[in-house]
């Protein structure tokens, strides 16, 4: 058989949504050197959640449009990049990046930013 | 296709699809003996997982520390620093795997930077559907599991719409829900350049050129020149 011929069956494992969890958050700005340099900021969010679950994260910038996927890159000048990530780091904290990287050779002041997520906490009851 | 009801009233509803799930690998990979050593001093372990599959299954997956899976990961699992626009980094470990589309095997990777001296194994549990694009006949899901069924007081993943995006195409699907809806994609392309050529990998990164989501619709496109196709599910469950 294959498994769409059935709506539901007991015969294929599925995925279940077990909690789920959004935010905004917004990192300061600053000022980065030049010369590779590298700058990382963090912030983190109490969200508990069971052991061994699977952390979904999509992610908005204005909590109206939405984009699938943890991390987010945006350009803040000519060779100046910004990462933003979202990631579940343990079964109680969720931690938000912003990671800065200027390859110019002067520094460079950013404005500070806004991001919005959403995770879903997904498992399949199986596997404890 | 139901309309008339909230499927988010509901945690199992035979109006609705459930996603299902046809396999299940778990196991440990860590850097040993037969561990690759790239050119920067990275060593690169691999670890093959043949699927038997006539189809190459959209994946996806988590990674742990921990053989209990407390602290776990989404795959890819980055730790430290990342690229960002090809400039300097420092990686410490680095997890993926990747679906082989030439035999449709799964390929577990972890790299370790020369800086770490002693890399701790890494868990996995990685999970497998059948694409839109098949129409294999195959047995219930393959899993370790002595025993599982469906239990009512689980909130199982209903579909709302599954397909594909072809090369260079747009789809603009109006899903009316007024929420934003849980979606995977995949993106299937062809690399000429390596060992293998042809791979599946689920999308972690939030690009706006593939696919944004409203409360009313879901926007995917399959870039042209890279991608050969994408594949989507949409969830009538909340993200």
């Amino acid at each position: 058989m294959r498994p769409e011929d059935f709506k539901l069956n007991s015969d294929y494992l599925a995925i279940a949504t077990a909690s789920r969890f959004s935010s905004v958050v917004t990192f300061p700005g600053g000022s980065i050197p030049g010369s590779n340099s590298i700058q990382e900021h963090t912030l983190d969010f109490n969200a508990p959640a069971l052991d061994g679950t699977i952390s979904k994260i999509q992610i908005s910038l204005d909590d109206a449009t939405w984009y699938p996927g943890y991390f987010y890159e945006y350009d803040i000048a000519t060779n100046v990049k910004a990462r933003f990530t979202v990631m579940r780091i343990n079964s109680k904290i969720i931690r938000a990046y912003l990671i800065i990287v200027n390859g110019g050779d002067s520094a460079v002041s950013y404005p500070a930013k806004t991001f919005f997520f959403k995770e879903s906490s997904l498992y399949a009851p199986d596997m404890v | 296709m139901a309309s008339k009801i909230d499927a988010r009233d509901f945690l199992i509803n035979t109006d609705y699809e459930m996603d299902k799930v046809i396999f299940l690998y778990d196991g440990v990979i860590q850097i040993d003996g037969d561990a690759i050593t790239l050119g920067d001093g990275t060593r690169r372990e691999i670890k093959t997982i043949t699927t038997g599959l006539p189809f190459c299954p959209l994946v996806f997956g988590f990674c742990s520390y921990d053989k209990n899976f407390k602290d776990s990961h989404t795959f890819p699992y980055y730790e430290g620093y990342r690229a960002v626009g090809g400039l300097p980094i420092t990686i410490n470990t680095d997890i993926a795997f990747y679906v082989d589309g030439e035999n449709n095997n799964l390929e577990v990777t972890y790299d370790a930077s020369s800086r770490v001296t002693n890399p701790q194994p890494i868990y996995y549990r990685i999970y497998g559907f059948e694409p839109t694009t098949s129409n294999a006949k195959i047995g219930k899901t393959s899993t370790h599991a002595k025993t599982f069924t469906i239990n009512s007081s689980q909130d199982y993943r209903k579909l709302y719409k599954k397909g594909v995006v072809h090369a260079g195409e747009t789809e603009v699907i109006k899903h009316e829900l007024g929420y934003i809806p849980q979606i995977e994609l995949w993106s299937s392309f062809t690399w000429p350049y390596g060992e293998h050529e042809v791979y599946t990998y689920r999308i972690a990164q939030a690009e706006e050129n593939v696919l944004t989501t409203t409360k009313t619709t879901a926007t995917i496109s399959c870039p042209s020149g890279w991608w050969d196709v994408v594949h989507y599910r949409i969830y009538y469950d909340e993200a």
